[in-house]
């Protein structure tokens, strides 16, 4: 088992100032997990995978990573007249391999044409990023993290701006991804509705790490404690908060 | 006489023909980097900021054109950091340095002991200034960012779509975003004399957002841009002379008429 662990954080903790944003956070991931971290907002999760995908300084503890990360970062507001196409953003990509100065031949478009049929979204390869739909502006982010050949793919909320539908597919898409190509996938979500569905394993993150269990393990009261009790009222509704919280 | 035949006849005429459409190019180049990664406002600050480089030039008595670069890069540096920062709004940064480079030209000109140069020339640009050592700079400037251009094209498209992205993606952001700032900040010292302080960001905001309404590719829009600004330039500088105005804003007011023509004919379409 040692031998496919891919991450191991130790004792991870950082704040700014005197407000702590993780505390003594300790977790593995091994090889062929989809694991999700799930908490409220302001909880360290994006604290967390920056200081794994190394966009944080400054933060105590330990991080060894045994192998290659993809790292799709959180969506940001981009201009949607932005001339820059698909298959483009995929080749982003692969720009570590073949460095500057690289001019890209038939054999890389090749490539960049196999990582968007796995996403399947081939068909969108000539269309400006900008006029894809959510689900498909992540999963032609997904295909550039994977054109990176990663062991550990890191997602920062891939659901945000993705409809129902979109989301469940992406989530399909990923379990896909898993097995097929035997890596690992680190998912923050908000996504509390399916996240015990699409994920093997789940960490609950409240600035501490309040539970890594499997899935089907987690209860209500281990996300009542990250949550606060307000989750109750939405997982079980209004009477059974106030009767088990005194509201 | 014509505006064409006086070009090859008049030195003063040829210098500025030939200064302009060096500017033109390489204002046009740069377009496109500051209107995709939309930094308008480091152009427009850069460009006050290097009024305070001449005046503070005029004053030491040393290279002016070296002092207004250097005072041109040490505020876009400022500002950038402050935006990436966030510690104060970029806005309010460039609201409080803007003025107060202007205000430190004005009070190093007073102190100019002998002849001062004409403020006006700086602001709006003034054709009879322009060298032959200006034609040389701006010459190398347009080679060393042309070919910059075209070696780096995909470090800077990418870098202008989403640093983030572009950083996990193995390229040196910091590196490919000390380029762009130097670029603009020789680019808009070196386009001083033509377009002066108070219109230079005309050229570097106008070409690219006028090739924006056109071209849907990086390479496009970068070549769109270069053509625009230089048709602009050579129609601005070809109206100066007959009308007998200053072609800084004549060039202004050309960009600007091509751009309202280029934005009413695209009006109706839907992939803008």
């Amino acid at each position: 088992m040692s031998n496919n662990k891919l991450l191991e954080v130790k004792n991870l903790s950082y704040s700014v100032g005197n407000n702590i944003i993780l505390k003594n956070v300790s977790f593995d991931i091994y090889r062929g997990t989809l694991i999700g971290v799930i908490g409220p907002n302001g909880a360290g999760k994006t604290a967390l995978v920056k200081a794994i995908v190394g966009d944080l300084e400054d933060y105590t503890g330990t991080i060894v990573l045994n192998g290659k990360v993809g790292y799709l970062p959180q969506r940001t507001d981009f201009e949607r007249s932005f001339p820059i196409t698909v298959k483009e953003i995929v080749a982003m990509g692969l720009y570590e391999k073949r460095g500057p100065l690289h001019h890209f031949k038939k054999e890389d478009w090749k490539k960049i044409d196999g990582f968007l049929a796995n996403v399947g979204i081939k068909h969108f390869k000539d269309r400006r990023i900008g006029t894809l739909s959510g689900g498909e502006y992540q999963r032609a982010m997904l295909a550039r993290a994977l054109a990176k050949q990663p062991d550990l793919l890191i997602l920062d909320e891939p659901e945000a701006g993705v409809d129902e539908m979109g989301k469940a597919s992406f989530y399909n898409l990923l379990d896909n991804l898993k097995k097929s190509k035997n890596i690992s996938i680190l998912m923050v979500t908000h996504d509390i509705g399916m996240v015990f569905d699409a994920c093997d394993s789940i960490l609950c993150l409240n600035k501490t790490l309040h539970c890594h269990k499997a899935s089907e393990n987690v209860s209500p009261e281990d996300l009542t404690r990250i949550f606060s009790p307000d989750f109750d009222l939405i997982l079980r509704g209004k009477e059974h908060a106030k009767r088990e919280h005194k509201l | 006489m014509s505006f064409f035949s006086d070009i090859f006849t008049l030195d003063f005429l040829f210098l500025a023909f030939i200064a302009t459409l060096l500017v033109s190019f390489v204002t046009g180049l740069f377009s496109t980097v500051v209107v995709l990664r939309k930094i308008e406002f480091i152009g427009d600050g850069v460009a006050h900021a290097a009024f305070g480089g001449l005046a503070l030039g005029f004053l030491i008595g040393i290279n002016t054109r070296l002092i207004a670069i250097l005072t041109a890069i040490v505020f876009a540096v400022i500002i950038n950091l402050f935006s990436k920062k966030g510690y104060i709004s970029e806005n309010s940064i460039i609201g409080i340095l803007l003025p107060l480079s202007m205000a430190l030209g004005i009070i190093f000109l007073s102190f100019v002991e002998g002849y001062t140069p004409d403020v006006m020339s700086y602001l709006f640009g003034n054709i009879l200034l322009v060298s032959a050592t200006d034609i040389w700079i701006l010459a190398v400037i347009a080679i060393v960012s042309g070919i910059a251009f075209l070696l780096f094209h995909r470090e800077i498209l990418y870098y202008s779509f989403d640093e983030t992205l572009a950083r996990h993606s193995g390229i040196n952001v910091s590196l490919v975003n000390f380029f762009v700032l130097i670029g603009v900040s020789v680019s808009i010292v070196a386009s001083v004399k033509i377009a002066g302080i108070i219109l230079v960001t005309a050229f570097l905001v106008t070409p690219a957002v006028i090739a924006k309404r056109i071209a849907k590719t990086f390479k496009g829009i970068v070549f769109t841009a270069i053509f625009f600004s230089l048709l602009s330039s050579i129609l601005g500088l070809w109206g100066a002379y007959v009308f007998e105005i200053s072609p800084g804003p004549s060039i202004v007011v050309v960009l600007s008429i091509v751009f309202v023509s280029v934005y009413l004919l695209t009006l109706r379409r839907k992939d803008i």
